[in-house]
């Protein structure tokens, strides 16, 4: 028997899936976006804290 | 242009009340709720502000204690401030970015109805403090140790529910980002968004660096109050001033988190109904960029009269007048956009203007302040408190109303009634005139802020103020009547676009918005964008 061409059968993709693999990969992105500008805020709030030892503001 | 937008209407889409209320990943049904949440502590601060405003009415003390009237004055300014002014501009953020970028949805929808539902629970600890031994926190919004922890057990209650707060912006403003800077529609560019989106963009980026900084002082002041540390202990080696510091480090960038989106909300409102591009998008976005960039080094301009060595107190000075630049920048673009525009005074626009006014005017007592021998003379006086309503409710509450008015066909689908709406401005305009403007002169003359009686020289301008604040108070009730009857009432339909000039992905949708909008990403054409041609 001949093998099948498996290229042959597999679905074409349609415009709209291909626009809403788009849309998943902006959403895997935006996940990676949130948690970088989670650990900024994270820094900024641990930064506070120690900024009496690192800066000694005149009064 | 061709939307291949779903229009799923929420009739087709079932889910409980309890659902589609409490447990809602829809950013339109956040915005409505973070709107309506706003909207009810409208009501509590302004009744705070109303009770404020009939002591005050006349010298001596008429109808309260002086520690409840200095519990009035503190929560009237923390539920403004965290109640208000930004669930307000979050719920506009939630409704409108979305739409305006060609999105379904935020980018985290789940963490977007967490971040709203973290805000009643926050404020139901924070009023309940009314009814505690000690009563509520009684040393100012500002919180200033030591006095903020000679209060009683309240300040626990504040200091979490600050947390929480600041908690809900955090996660707000990672959304914003996440969501503008990938759930773009393609085609999209960046200097192709809306002002509004621009805006909010640049506001998140200040939130996620100052509301952990809020978190660090009032963590350090938890820790004084009941760990036994002395971070701001002046006998024990620590330093009060440093409380200021770190404080005035959010204060300020908090003050522009309250005005950025104002900035976003006039650039779109005034282009629509002069019938002309904006003047200057470039200029604008790098303007509020500039504004955000500046606001981390101008803190010290509250804390003057500190007793801050020379050098520092004239940096500040500079900065602080130098951040007048930007700020003027948008203001002229936004008078050269009406120059020579075809104008149309729609109630949006009446808005528009009046900030336009307004906002400048207390623009022009900050630049006053900004001399640091001038600010001697008006530091903790009446002066300050009509600057900072002047740009607080003439700036940005009348931005949030001029954006309802403009947004609010869009989302309910009705046109309001023309002749309610114009009243609601009017005297809201007039009145807000006569609550704040006399607080100038009351500030000039010497009297002091934060206090429950006063000299008799400042009775007469003292009851002017209060009978304005009175008729404002009562001028919002046209309000809720307003978008109670174009929510539910209202038989005059909106089109998609409503508004004859307005350009943008939000109103190529229909009138009301559906449940679910751009769940494929629209085609994007640049004519059908307020500044797709990035060339004028």
């Amino acid at each position: 028997m001949l093998p099948r061409d498996e290229r042959m059968d597999e679905k074409a993709k349609s415009q709209t899936d291909a626009a809403m693999d788009a849309q998943m990969r902006r959403k895997a992105g935006a996940r990676r976006t949130a948690w970088i500008i989670a650990a900024l805020a994270l820094a900024f709030f641990i930064a506070s804290l120690v900024q009496g030892h690192l800066a000694h503001i005149p009064h | 242009m061709s939307s291949t937008a779903q229009a799923v209407h929420y009739e087709e889409h079932h889910q409980s009340f309890f659902e589609r209320w409490f447990m809602s990943t829809n950013h339109k049904d956040i915005g409505t709720l973070y709107l309506s949440f706003s909207f009810l502590m409208l009501f509590v601060g302004g009744s705070f502000a109303m009770l404020i405003r009939a002591e005050l009415f006349e010298p001596g003390m008429q109808l309260m204690q002086p520690y409840f009237f200095n519990e009035l004055t503190s929560m009237h300014g923390l539920v403004m401030i965290f109640g208000v002014i930004m669930p307000s501009f979050v719920g506009l953020a939630n409704w409108m970015i979305p739409m305006q970028i060609g999105a379904p949805d935020m980018a985290l929808p789940r963490l977007n109805n967490l971040s709203f539902w973290i805000l009643p629970f926050a404020f139901v600890l924070l009023l309940s403090t009314f009814f505690m031994p000690g009563g509520a926190p009684a040393a100012g919004w500002t919180m200033y140790p030591p006095l903020v922890l000679q209060g009683g057990e309240s300040i626990a209650f504040m200091i979490f529910a600050i947390h929480l707060m600041g908690i809900s912006s955090i996660l707000g403003s990672i959304n914003i980002i996440a969501t503008i800077l990938n759930l773009r529609a393609p085609g999209l560019d960046l200097l192709k968004m809306p002002m509004f989106c621009w805006s909010w963009l640049i506001t998140s980026f200040l939130v996620i660096a100052v509301m952990p900084v809020l978190a660090g002082a009032v963590t350090m002041m938890l820790f004084d109050r009941y760990f036994g540390t002395n971070f701001f202990n002046a006998a024990a080696g620590g330093d009060p001033v440093m409380y200021q510091h770190v404080f005035w480090f959010f204060g300020h960038p908090e003050v522009y988190i309250m005005i950025l989106p104002a900035f976003g909300i006039i650039s779109e409102i005034v282009p629509t109904f002069s019938r002309k591009p904006l003047f200057g998008y470039k200029a604008m976005v790098y303007a509020i960029a500039c504004i955000a960039f500046l606001s981390f080094i101008v803190w010290s301009h509250h804390m003057f009269t500190v007793g801050m060595p020379l050098g520092a107190e004239v940096f500040f000075m500079y900065s602080t007048m130098l951040i007048a630049v930007p700020t003027g920048v948008k203001i002229f673009n936004w008078v050269t956009t009406m120059w020579k525009g075809s104008l149309s005074f729609e109630v949006p626009m009446l808005w528009a203007i009046a900030f336009i006014v307004l906002f400048s005017i207390g623009g022009f007592s900050g630049v006053m302040m900004a001399l640091v021998p001038a600010d001697f003379q008006y530091n903790q006086t009446y002066f300050i408190v009509a600057h900072f309503h002047y740009v607080l409710v003439g700036g940005a509450l009348f931005s949030i109303l001029g954006a309802v008015y403009y947004w609010l066909p869009k989302w309910s689908g009705h046109m309001y009634s023309n002749f309610w709406s114009k009243l609601h401005f009017w005297s809201s305009a007039i009145s807000v005139n006569v609550l704040f403007f006399p607080q100038h002169f009351l500030g000039l003359a010497g009297m002091p802020r934060r206090i429950p009686d006063y000299n008799v020289a400042f009775a007469d301008w003292n009851m002017v103020s209060s009978i304005g604040g009175f008729w404002f108070g009562v001028t919002q009730l046209v309000f809720l009547g307003v978008v109670i009857h174009t929510v539910f009432f209202s038989k005059a339909k909106a089109t998609s676009r409503v508004w004859e000039h307005a350009y943008g992905l939000e109103w190529t949708l229909p009138s009301p918005a559906p449940h679910h909008s751009f769940t494929v990403p629209p085609v994007v054409d640049d004519s059908q964008l307020a500044h797709g041609d990035v060339s004028h």
